[in-house]
């Protein structure tokens, strides 16, 4: 245990006592904690123990802590964490079927992982070499009793069990992220693939076409995560050939470790993990800009000098100018899920593509359409010019001019319940009730002074300031 | 009529003397006397763990259950057992036992191994082994942690095989880039360690190998075995289209083909042939 190790194991001691624990010692379990950084990979499985340690001595177990616990025991690599994590679980309020899966995948595991821990001490490690009280094989025994009827046997296949809850689901597990801009800083990433070709970020993101993002580096060392999301992105590719989508949607591996990735070893890497590599297909490094990279995608990755020290699964679909459209990040995600996305973004941008071209159109359809008094006496005027205001009756005039007075007062009721009471719309209805008064109640004729020219300049002013008042707006 | 059968490397007899060595082998190694079945790991493992037992006997005892790792269901009931008494012999006082008992702990990536080793290189009155070996150890795990021990180490050691391993762990470290290509290059250097920095290179930047290796080559007062390191990496590694268009380079190899020793004569007629210069 190094010197920072000790502090921490000592912080977190201090807020495994303060109320707000929970929440405290969850902010712990992120990779992206500064506690992490510049951290090797046994300090990081050390102090992320201890954080595990501390949340399973303070039952329950909140929904939000189950994916870095289910974490452990789908992609177990270090046994201190691996015992800590099967007895988290035990912490949780109740057994759940969709923590059979992991269970009983880390029980496969465990034989080659069991070491004796002592637990309730910082890194397991008891006093001297012989002493322990457990070991990853017994806690997991453990955890499959406490599972009950729920837990499956070692040997069940992977999808032998229910999805998790959507209260845990949702929190990072599959979640979608908003639809967020391009960030200028990705202007400085330059990315390499494969065949040694370099792209910039846009180039390669924004051609017109979905992605599917998957991150990985070949020094990774535990079977559950690099080399399993690269194979798994090799079934995702095939995927797409099936549906008939493999040339309208890219697949994209970039390495978390572009200094010691270079295009041989990926490529290597990626041929000996079954994918399908060409020029829509690729493996890529940064060989500029991985801080804009790391920080655009949000990347879950410490480091350790020139190594990574620990990261979580992460899977990205990106839409065709190179947003994020969701993501996909701890827990082991399925191929059928996000290629299944993928597609649902092309069927989404058709959609969009028609529905954008129909509004268009009403818009202008809507630009031609008289909206206020002095559209009014334009089309008048043109409509006496050209002869064609042929009403078959008085009574049919009447009728179309309540109309559209109806019209009038509904909009800028509607207007006004929008944006508050203001002087235009006062004028407007003004203006409207002395159109209305002279038309229906007291027509006008040659005795009458011209009231009905009243309301209607009162109605034209009430346009002229709110056009002005719309023009003083700033663009947003 | 004799049936004719091919004989490979299990069929085919053992010469006498090497029989006899393996035959008064199995003579030599102790009788442990373990009961059947399942105590039988809990006897060897009682065994391995007693430092008051003679060295041959604690030998054998490990053996046994290094053997016994393989029947994983029947070994699984003891294995956290067997690792809890490999990390006790880390500190046994029997040197052979600690080279063991490291040596599998390391290939495991155990923690306490690994922490052990790391302290002894920090704090060398702590150290169960020397740094050259505890950085061998070391070495099995990228992620240990290692690498600027190891930079340190290779900069100040006077011992060349501690600075060797060094080298070995560095060969995965690119920010020990720059330093392995200096001393690639450092005429000064011993022949051993600009080899294994030649390999180091190899492995973080596979073009800045080659780059060097043509210079080397073209060098000619340059040690011997340097530039046959150099004709090696160009022969196996090298691109054949760039080497036939470096006409200084083709009328080298010539030289060395009709000049060198017979081993760069060999090495020189192999390139020739391999990239048909």
């Amino acid at each position: 245990m190094n010197q920072h190790e000790r502090h921490f194991a000592a912080e977190v001691d201090r807020l495994a006592q303060l109320p707000d624990a929970a929440d405290r010692l969850l902010s712990l379990c992120d990779e992206r904690h500064a506690a992490y950084a510049d951290q090797s990979a046994p300090s990081i499985a050390r102090m992320r123990g201890w954080v595990l340690d501390a949340l399973a001595r303070r039952p329950p177990l909140a929904d939000a802590a189950i994916p870095f616990v289910l974490e452990e025991l789908e992609a177990p690599s270090h046994p201190y964490l691996l015992t800590v994590a099967a007895r988290c679980l035990r912490a949780a309020p109740r057994p759940h079927a969709s923590f059979a899966a992991a269970v009983s995948h880390a029980c496969r595991v465990a034989p080659g992982l069991d070491v004796p821990v002592t637990l309730g001490v910082y890194g397991g490690l008891g006093e001297g070499p012989e002493a322990f009280d457990t070991s990853p094989v017994r806690e997991l025994a453990e955890t499959m009793a406490w599972l009950g009827p729920l837990a499956v046997p070692p040997d069940a296949p992977s999808e032998c069990c229910a999805e998790l809850p959507e209260s845990i689901a949702r929190l990072v597990h599959w979640r979608a992220a908003p639809r967020r801009g391009l960030d200028a800083g990705l202007d400085r990433v330059v990315l390499e693939d494969h065949r040694g070709h370099s792209s910039s970020f846009r180039a390669l993101f924004r051609s017109g076409q979905p992605a599917i993002v998957a991150f990985f580096y070949t020094r990774c060392d535990n079977p559950f995560k690099c080399t399993l999301t690269v194979a798994k992105l090799g079934r995702v590719q095939r995927l797409l050939h099936e549906r008939g989508l493999g040339d309208s949607i890219r697949t994209v591996g970039i390495t978390y470790d572009p200094e010691f990735d270079a295009p041989g070893r990926l490529a290597r890497y990626g041929q000996d993990r079954g994918l399908l590599l060409d020029a829509h297909h690729v493996l890529v490094r940064a060989t500029g800009g991985f801080d804009e990279l790391k920080r655009y995608f949000d990347l879950g990755v410490s480091f350790f000098e020139s190594l990574v020290s620990r990261h979580r699964i992460e899977v990205f679909v990106l839409d065709r100018t190179g947003r994020i459209a969701s993501t996909f990040h701890r827990l082991n995600w399925h191929e059928e899920q996000v290629v299944d996305q993928a597609a649902a973004l092309i069927a989404g941008e058709k959609a969009a593509t028609v529905g954008s071209s129909m509004a268009s159109l009403v818009g202008l359809a809507a630009l031609a359409v008289p909206k206020c008094p002095l559209c009014w006496a334009t089309y008048a005027g043109v409509l006496g010019f050209s002869g064609a205001l042929a009403f078959p009756a008085p009574w049919a005039l009447q009728v179309l001019a309540t109309s559209l007075l109806l019209v009038y007062f509904g909009g800028m009721l509607w207007r006004a319940h929008r944006t508050g009471i203001r002087l235009e719309h006062a004028l407007a209805v003004g203006g409207g009730a002395v159109a209305a008064f002279n038309t229906f109640v007291v027509p006008a004729s040659p005795d009458t002074p011209p009231v009905m020219w009243v309301g209607a300049g009162l109605m034209a002013c009430a346009s002229i300031l709110s056009v002005a008042r719309r023009a003083k707006r700033p663009v947003t | 009529m004799r049936k004719h059968t091919r004989r490979t490397t299990a069929t085919r007899p053992k010469p006498r003397r090497a029989r006899a060595a393996a035959t008064s082998a199995g003579a030599r190694r102790p009788m442990l006397a373990l009961q059947a079945g399942d105590k039988a790991m809990s006897q060897a493992l009682a065994i391995l763990s007693d430092t008051d037992d003679t060295l041959p006997r604690r030998m054998e005892a490990l053996r046994v259950l290094q053997a016994a790792t393989f029947a994983e269901k029947q070994f699984d009931s003891v294995r956290a057992d067997f690792k809890a008494a490999l990390r006790k012999l880390v500190h046994d006082p029997q040197p052979e036992l600690r080279q063991r008992a490291l040596g599998l702990l390391s290939r495991g990536r155990d923690d306490y191994a690994q922490s052990t080793l790391l302290e002894g290189l920090r704090h060398p009155d702590k150290a169960v082994v020397g740094p050259g070996d505890a950085l061998s150890y070391l070495s099995y795990n990228a992620h240990a942690g290692v690498q600027s021990v190891a930079r340190s180490l290779f900069k100040e050691s006077k011992d060349d095989s501690v600075r060797e391993q060094a080298l070995r762990v560095m060969a995965s470290d690119p920010s020990a880039r720059a330093v392995i290509r200096t001393t690639l290059a450092d005429k000064n250097e011993p022949v051993s360690i600009r080899q294994m920095s030649a390999a180091a290179l190899h492995a973080l930047d596979p073009q800045a190998l080659q780059d060097w290796a043509g210079k080397a080559v073209l060098d000619k007062t340059e040690h011997e075995d340097i530039v046959a390191t150099g004709l090696t990496a160009m022969n196996q590694f090298g691109d054949s289209e760039r080497m036939s268009g470096n006409a200084a380079l083709r009328k080298r190899i010539g030289e060395i083909r009709t000049k060198g020793s017979g081993r760069m004569k060999r090495l020189a007629k192999s390139m020739t042939a391999r990239h048909k210069l």
